[in-house]
Formats: structure tokens, C-alpha cells, sequence
């Protein structure tokens, strides 16, 4: 299988060069033609209509929009991903600052999503039909239906100020750490933990569900009750022979979420001012921001690519079944 | 036991070793839960009567300035300048009364005191002697010619020039003392480069860009630069070379970003931001209700107005078919309900508006809104030719009384007033169309179509105040500053095309004498008032919050929300 393996790896990875210029381009014309970057000097009386002639050849933005693309795919190449239009910070060092945050927050999240989703997936599938799992899926369900929004605010609500107001110990609001004390690994986790649980509880319930179907699947399977007639134990008939073939749906969604940590959490970062990704995306779509936003862009692109491949190779490894190309 | 256990069932059938587990981590949780929730908040000390020295304030800001450099933000009553604003003093502060007063300068530039020559071409800037930037460097008038030449220079993409770029030649006699000669008489000079407006620092600046100058600026105000964590916060701490006596009391000051509304609120609750900016007339209930914080409500001058299209899109001397007619722009006038608008959507805490110049010190204040009157709107437009249709829209040789009216989406105030005006509207006969655009849709230039500036839809609303202290309307209201395709960037959104107010307009900008302009422009306001030019709506409040254990704030009605940092300098904890 190494030979096969090394061939596809190396296709997959020609195939994805053209695959990401497409999508720059297309993402390209639909910012632009969606946004004009000089609105964000709006109704600025300040500005003289020498300024306003100067802003736009300077950026070349009365050039045709393909040129346009043709002059910024020329920098990227070069290494120069661009400036923002509105911070002037360069692209790179915005993402770089950003990503860290993220990672922070989105890993959590993965880890915890994991942690719960699995154990209770597979107790689900195992117990099916029991007053539990009634209990848990009926609240899976129901996470699964909430918007984090909503979520977001009436957490902050409750277990920031209302908590605060009745006296009982309370979770900070928003941000990383509280800006009077300073950072601190104490801060951070008590800031971590209603952001974390608001993206925690939707992925939750959409794991649980997808893994007791996939595992309720192969519990029913031939190989599972000779297993069992043979005098397996229980735990290695769910774990070493179950769990491991209901994993595989579960890989797909695993490595089609895994961007989601990279590119951040575009609701919860706004409602938590978490000075993440998702933010940086938002903060700068409204101002028509181009070279952050196609930055953004080409960054989720090459990882949501790069993850796909990953997950592809996990199932031929999971399953030898599965040949590859 | 294993074959019971391989049926697959466990319900009811916990071991004791469960129930050990399960009792062993419910008491490990509770003091996980200790460590890992913060205390509850402590009881507040109570007030003291002298400044104290010390403590950190933190302002919540719901968005991030672009750039600390002034000269690249551009709008000086935007969030962007608030944030800088600590850090930089200005040449001439603006005072309680709305007039500049010394800051940097020591005395502020009039004809009187000879600060400005009689034929209005020659300004001598007095400076205080000893000053010094946040570094220890020396601050001089040097400094304020440098700033003029770096911002008229393109190549520094200083976003407005404004009234830097009237200055023919700037010489420094001495440290202190400048010769400023413009090229011709500019009467908002003083109020466009010195009365709230910084300079920037020559040693600093020369040797950088402007947009690396504004990641780690170098002031001269209260509070000097320490760091800014991108999308997180700004942290500023004394300026130990600030000039006033006594300097700041606060150590700190830290600029909070959080974008969601709510959440600023939710913060502002629970004490840990002391001060919250800019909230919309629509909360000040709900603030009101906060205890331990003081609402602070000021009438400014940014109006809220709906501009009429009053020439078409492609020629500037072609009256649009309906509101070219000043006796339908007084129809859509008198038919909107405006006072009711305010008592409900923005319950009863601003006012209407009357002018652009509301709330200045020349406003005029003979002018009363339009009153709502519906019976005479309707009679105006059967006068007019406009009879009732068979839908109720009435129509005029064959066309109906039809319009499209813009803003910005996505604000709940801007549209639920809408809806009102859209109501108001039908009632006398007229059908208004809403189509509104996101923010970066909606200011897009005119060459690209921009729905405020491009005369695409018949009405736009929008608001904005003045961009100094100086109440030049001509920007505004001029004939010549019209935006069309060759010269695209007026700011006569509707194009408002009357040669008796062109003239009263260009006469305001001639005399010195403020007696005489407040005249000219009260003849202005009326003609304006009288020809239905725009549509004032309301008073755009400006509401901040202000914990109770923040004491010396005081702000002047003036800067929209700069006026919130107005005197930082002065303040302290309780």
C-alpha cells in the first residue's frame, strides 16, 4: 500500500494548486464586487476629493477587477500577502497573531467535543432505549436546534451577571484574561469556559448523534455477536471491534470540522470578544477589507484541502478495505 | 455475570463501585469549581471627597481603531479618535462653551490679539514654552510646521487635508513662535489644524511611516502609548511629561474591544468596564436601570436627515422629477410624523431636528421643525397636480407618486423608522419603496454606484455632524460641491441647487467677524428650512455610561464620542 499511498498523497496534492487558485478567484470578484473598499471613508467630511482621487490609483482600484486579481496573485506568490486596507498591519503577521487565540479555543472545543461526544455515543448505542438515552438524545436534539448566539448571550447573562448580582461566584463575560490582573493560565481557563461550552454543547450533540447511529449500525453486525459468542469481553467488543469500525463516519467529520479550528468561530468570537480568527474575518468583511479577507481565504482553502487528504489516508488506514485513488 | 452483562443492558444495575466513582468526583468538583470560578463581587468602599492617586479604568470600545495616528483616521467624532485622543493633546482645546481655549498654544489666534493679521492671510502661533513629548523629547512649534508638511505630502497617506493644505509657508521665529502665511483667506483655518487637533512629533515621525507611527504612537497627551494587543485591547499609562500640573491621576487607562452590544452591557453590569461608549437611543431604559453606573446623555450636533435626490444621477442641471419641486419636498416634510418617531423608537429622549447647525453656537434660533401636518400636505399635492390613483398612490399624467428610500441595513433603528415614515407617507397618497444596503454597499463612491452619494434612490438617509468646530455648511449644501461622475467626491449628497443659498454659503466663508457669519448663516438656515433642501429627522444623542467609582469625568457637547475623553487627565477612583 506504501506505493499507492505516496502516488495519491503527491496527486492530491498537484490537484489542490489549481483547486485554490479557483477558489481565490472566485472569492476574489465576489469581495469585491460586493464591497468597495473606499466606503470606509463613508461620509468622512475631512477627506477633499484630491484625497479620494489619490486613495484609488494609489491602490489601483481603477484598474478592471481581473487585473486587479492578476496584481495581488503576483504579490502572493512573491510571499507579500498584503496590507490591510484599514489597519495597515500586514496580512501575515494579523493572521499569525490571531491564530494562537484560536487554536486556543477551537482545540478546546475539539478536545471536550470529543471527550463527552464519545463516551456518551457509545453508552447511547449500548443502552439504546434506555430512559438515559432517551434523556440524552431528546437533549441532543435540542442543543443541537439552540444558535449560539442566543446561546452566547444568555449564558453571559446568567453566569456572569445574574450570578454576580445574587452573590454566587461568577464567569468573566468576555475576552482572554481580565485586563487588570494581567494574563495568567488561572484567568485564561475561567475565561475559556463559557465560550468553550457554548461551541462545545452544538458539536456535542451532532457527534452523539452521528456516532450512536453509526455504532447502533455495527453493533447489529454478524462479526459483533460471534464476538460475543466467542466470550470477548464487553469492553473489547464495543472498544476494539464496534467503536472501531462506527469511527469511520465519525473521521469524516472529524477532518471536515477540523478547519472550524483554524478558521475560529465567527458568532461566539463576536459575543465573547474573543480576539480570534472568526473576529478578524467579521471585523474586516465589513469594510471590504480584500487582502485580509482573501488572506482568511487561502489560508481555510490549503488547510481544508490538506485535512481532507489526511482524512482520506485515515480510512484506507482504518480500513483496508478502502483502496485509495 | 459476563453473559449478563453481553445482553447489553445496564439499566438499574450500578455496582458499588459506580456509586464510590460518582460520589469521588462530585467531591473533587467542588473544589475544582472553587479554584476555577472567581470570587464573587466585594461590596463597594465608600466615596472620597479628594482626587486620589492611582487605579486603572477600562472603556469598552465595540470597535477597534484602524490606526492610532491621527492623520490616518480621518473622522474626528469616530471611535477611532476617541481611543487616540489620550495619548495627544490638542494645539487648542475646546472648551464647556464650545469655543477653542490654550492647550499646546499658549493663547488661541484672533484678530484681537494679533494672532491673526486683519486680512485674515497671516496666523501667529504662540506655544508654551517647556513642553515635552511622552519620550522626554522637547515639543515645539517645529513640530506643528512638520506636521503641516507631512500631512500635505501624499506620499504620507494622510487621509484628510483639509485645512492643512491653505497653508502657503510656515517659518518658526523661535522655539515657540510660528508665521503661518495661507494662501488666501480661509475663515475655518483656526478650527480646522489647531482647535482639537494634534500634531505629530518631527523626531519620531520623520524616521518612520505614518501607519508604523500609528501601531506605537508617540504623544504628548495624559496617557502615552504602552501597548495594543490586536482585536483584544489598547493599555495607555501616565505620561509622566504631560504639561498641566497636576498630571493624570490614573495609572492606567485600557481601551476594551468587544464587538457585540450585549456583551458590552453585560461587562458594563458586572463592573468590569468601567465606562461603555456609544450606545443606542434605544437603551438608555435599559441603562438607566443599572445600578452603580450613571448614564450620561448629551444632545450633539450629528443630526439624523433624509436627503431628497434633487437633480438626476447623470446631469446636475436636470431637477429630478419629483423632488426638484420644492412644494413636494414640503409634502413628504409636513406628512412625516417626526415628533412621533421620537416618542416612540427612540422614546422621547432626543428631539426633532431643525438644522444641520442644531446644537452649535450658530444655530438659529428662530427655526422650528416643520410641523406635521397631513391635511395640508395632501392639499399641497392636489394643488400640484398629484391626484389619488385607484390604489390610493396618487398620479400625474400618467405617473405615479412612487419613490425608493436608502440607508444602511441591519440597523433596527434606521429601519423601524422607515416602516413609520413609509406609513406617514401612504396616508397622503405616496408609495415609498425601502431598499437598503449593507454599510460597505451603501458608501460605496460615486463611480461604483454607492447608494448614498450616487442620487441612485430618491431619498437616503444618513446622519453626520460637522467635521470641525467651524459650522461651514457650504460642504454640504453648495451647488459646486454636487457629486458627478468627473468629480465625484462632494459631499452635496442630494444636490441641492439654489444660487440664493450658493451665494449666502460662499459670503459666510469671507468675514472674520463672527457676528457677521452667525447672520449670514441664520439667512442660510432659514432659506434651507424654507425650501425643504433636506429632511431633518432627530438629534443623534450620544450616550455613554460611567461607573459611579470614576469621579472628575466631565464632557462637553461636542466630538460625538470624543467627547467621553474630553478631560482624562483629571480623572480618579473612588
Amino acid at each position: 500500500m506504501g506505493d499507492g499511498v505516496t502516488s495519491f498523497v503527491a496527486r492530491r496534492l498537484l490537484q489542490t494548486v489549481p483547486l485554490v487558485l479557483l477558489i481565490s478567484l472566485f472569492a476574489f470578484l465576489v469581495i469585491r464586487i460586493a464591497g468597495d473598499p473606499m466606503s470606509m471613508y463613508g461620509l468622512n467630511p475631512n477627506m477633499t476629493a484630491d484625497d479620494r482621487a489619490r486613495i484609488i490609483t494609489e491602490h489601483g482600484w481603477d484598474r478592471p477587477l481581473l487585473v486587479q486579481y492578476l496584481y495581488w496573485l503576483r504579490d502572493l506568490v512573491k510571499g507579500d500577502w498584503g496590507h490591510s486596507l484599514y489597519t495597515y498591519e500586514s496580512v501575515t503577521a494579523m493572521i499569525r497573531a490571531r491564530l494562537s487565540n484560536t487554536l486556543i479555543l477551537m482545540g478546546s472545543v475539539f478536545a471536550v467535543t470529543l471527550l463527552v461526544s464519545i463516551p456518551l455515543g457509545i453508552y447511547t448505542a449500548t443502552h439504546q432505549s434506555s430512559r438515559l438515552d432517551h434523556l440524552i438524545t431528546g437533549s441532543a436534539f435540542f442543543a443541537y436546534s439552540l444558535p449560539t448566539f442566543w446561546l452566547g448571550l444568555i449564558c453571559i447573562m446568567m453566569f456572569s451577571v445574574k450570578f454576580q448580582q445574587w452573590g454566587f461566584p461568577s464567569l468573566p463575560a468576555g475576552g482572554m484574561y481580565s485586563l487588570r490582573d494581567g494574563p495568567s493560565t488561572l484567568g485564561l481557563l475561567q475565561h475559556l469556559v463559557l465560550p468553550c461550552f457554548v461551541l462545545s454543547i452544538v458539536s456535542v450533540a451532532s457527534y452523539i448523534r452521528h456516532l450512536r447511529a453509526s455504532m447502533l449500525d455495527v453493533l447489529h453486525q454478524d462479526y459483533v455477536r460471534t464476538a460475543r459468542a466467542k466470550g470477548v469481553s464487553d469492553r473489547e467488543v464495543i472498544w476494539k471491534h464496534a467503536f472501531k469500525n462506527a469511527a469511520l463516519p465519525l473521521v469524516t467529520l472529524i477532518s471536515l470540522n477540523i478547519p472550524r479550528i483554524f478558521s475560529g468561530a465567527l458568532i461566539t468570537e463576536q459575543v465573547f470578544a474573543w480576539p480570534g480568527m472568526g473576529r478578524l474575518f467579521v471585523d474586516h468583511a465589513t469594510r471590504a477589507d480584500y487582502p485580509v479577507l482573501m488572506g482568511l481565504v487561502i489560508s481555510v482553502s490549503v488547510l481544508v484541502a490538506i485535512f481532507n487528504l489526511l482524512a482520506d489516508v485515515a480510512y484506507a488506514y482504518l480500513d483496508p478495505r478502502i483502496r485509495l485513488g | 455475570m459476563s453473559a449478563n452483562r453481553a445482553a447489553g443492558s445496564a439499566v438499574g444495575r450500578h455496582t458499588r463501585r459506580d456509586f464510590l466513582l460518582g460520589v469521588g468526583l462530585l467531591g473533587l468538583a467542588v473544589p475544582a469549581a472553587h479554584l476555577l470560578l472567581p470570587r464573587a463581587a466585594s461590596a463597594q468602599a465608600p466615596p472620597a471627597s479628594a482626587p486620589k492617586q492611582g487605579g486603572t479604568v477600562v472603556l469598552a470600545s465595540y470597535q477597534e481603531a484602524a490606526s492610532l495616528n491621527w492623520i490616518l483616521i480621518g473622522s474626528p467624532s469616530g471611535l477611532g479618535f476617541m481611543q487616540m485622543y489620550p495619548m495627544f493633546e490638542p494645539s487648542l482645546r475646546i472648551s464647556e462653551k464650545l469655543e477653542p481655549e490654550p492647550a499646546l498654544l499658549r493663547e488661541v489666534p484672533t484678530t484681537q490679539n494679533g494672532g491673526i493679521s486683519a486680512d485674515g492671510l497671516t496666523y501667529t502661533l504662540r506655544m508654551r514654552p517647556g513642553l515635552k513629548w511622552s519620550d522626554g523629547q522637547p515639543c515645539t512649534v517645529r513640530d506643528w510646521i512638520f506636521t503641516w508638511k507631512w500631512i500635505t505630502d501624499p506620499a504620507n497617506h494622510a487621509v484628510g487635508s483639509l485645512g492643512w493644505a491653505r497653508i502657503a509657508s510656515a517659518e518658526a521665529k523661535d522655539d515657540t513662535t510660528a508665521v503661518v502665511k495661507l494662501k488666501q483667506l480661509y475663515v475655518p483655518f483656526v478650527a480646522e489644524t489647531l482647535a482639537g487637533w494634534p500634531i505629530l512629533p518631527e523626531h519620531v515621525q520623520s524616521k518612520t511611516t505614518s501607519e508604523a507611527f500609528g501601531r506605537k504612537p508617540v504623544g504628548n497627551g495624559p496617557f502615552r502609548f504602552v501597548e495594543w494587543v490586536s482585536g483584544d485591547h489598547i493599555t495607555l499609562e501616565r505620561n509622566p511629561y504631560y504639561w498641566r500640573s497636576p498630571k493624570a491621576y490614573l495609572d492606567r487607562l485600557i481601551w476594551k474591544f468587544i464587538p457585540d452590544r450585549n456583551a458590552v452591557l453585560a461587562q458594563v453590569k458586572t463592573g468590569v468596564v468601567d465606562i461603555g461608549v456609544d450606545y443606542q437611543e434605544a437603551q438608555i431604559p435599559e441603562l438607566s436601570n443599572i445600578p452603580d453606573v450613571n448614564v450620561l446623555i448629551s444632545a450633539q450636533n450629528v443630526i439624523e436627515r433624509y436627503h431628497f435626490t434633487i437633480v438626476t444621477n447623470e446631469d446636475v442641471k436636470k431637477p429630478h422629477h419629483l423632488f426638484g419641486d420644492a412644494r413636494l419636498r414640503k409634502a413628504v416634510t409636513l406628512a412625516t410624523d417626526r415628533q412621533t418617531i421620537v416618542n416612540t423608537v427612540l422614546h422621547g429622549k432626543t428631539r426633532v431636528a431643525t438644522t444641520q447647525l442644531d446644537n452649535t453656537a450658530y444655530q438659529n434660533p428662530q427655526l422650528k421643525p416643520h410641523p406635521y401636518d397631513p391635511v395640508q400636505a395632501r392639499r399641497i399635492l392636489d394643488e400640484a397636480g398629484w391626484r389619488p390613483g385607484p390604489d390610493g398612490v396618487r398620479t400625474k399624467e400618467g405617473t405615479r407618486f412612487s419613490i425608493t428610500h436608502s440607508t444602511t441595513a441591519g440597523n433596527q433603528t434606521r429601519e423601524t423608522i422607515q416602516a413609520l415614515v413609509q406609513a406617514n407617507l401612504k396616508d397622503v397618497g405616496i408609495e415609498m419603496k425601502i431598499v437598503n444596503f449593507p454599510g460597505p454597499t451603501f458608501f460605496a463612491t460615486f463611480t461604483e454606484n454607492g447608494a448614498y452619494i450616487s442620487r441612485k434612490y430618491d431619498m437616503v438617509g444618513v446622519n453626520g455632524g460637522l467635521p470641525s468646530l467651524d459650522p461651514n455648511i457650504r460642504l454640504q449644501y453648495h451647488s459646486a460641491e454636487i457629486p458627478t461622475r468627473e468629480k465625484p467626491n462632494g459631499l452635496n449628497l442630494g444636490g441641492v441647487s439654489d444660487p440664493e443659498l450658493d451665494k449666502l454659503l460662499d459670503a459666510q466663508l469671507q468675514t472674520l467677524d463672527n457676528a457677521k457669519r452667525k447672520e449670514i448663516l441664520w439667512k442660510a438656515q432659514q432659506r434651507i428650512h424654507d425650501t425643504c433642501a433636506i429632511m431633518p429627522m432627530y438629534q443623534k444623542l450620544v450616550v455613554n455610561t460611567v461607573n459611579k467609582r470614576v469621579r472628575g469625568l466631565k464632557t462637553i457637547d461636542f466630538g460625538a464620542v470624543t467627547s467621553i475623553v474630553w478631560n482624562t487627565h483629571e480623572w480618579w477612583l473612588a
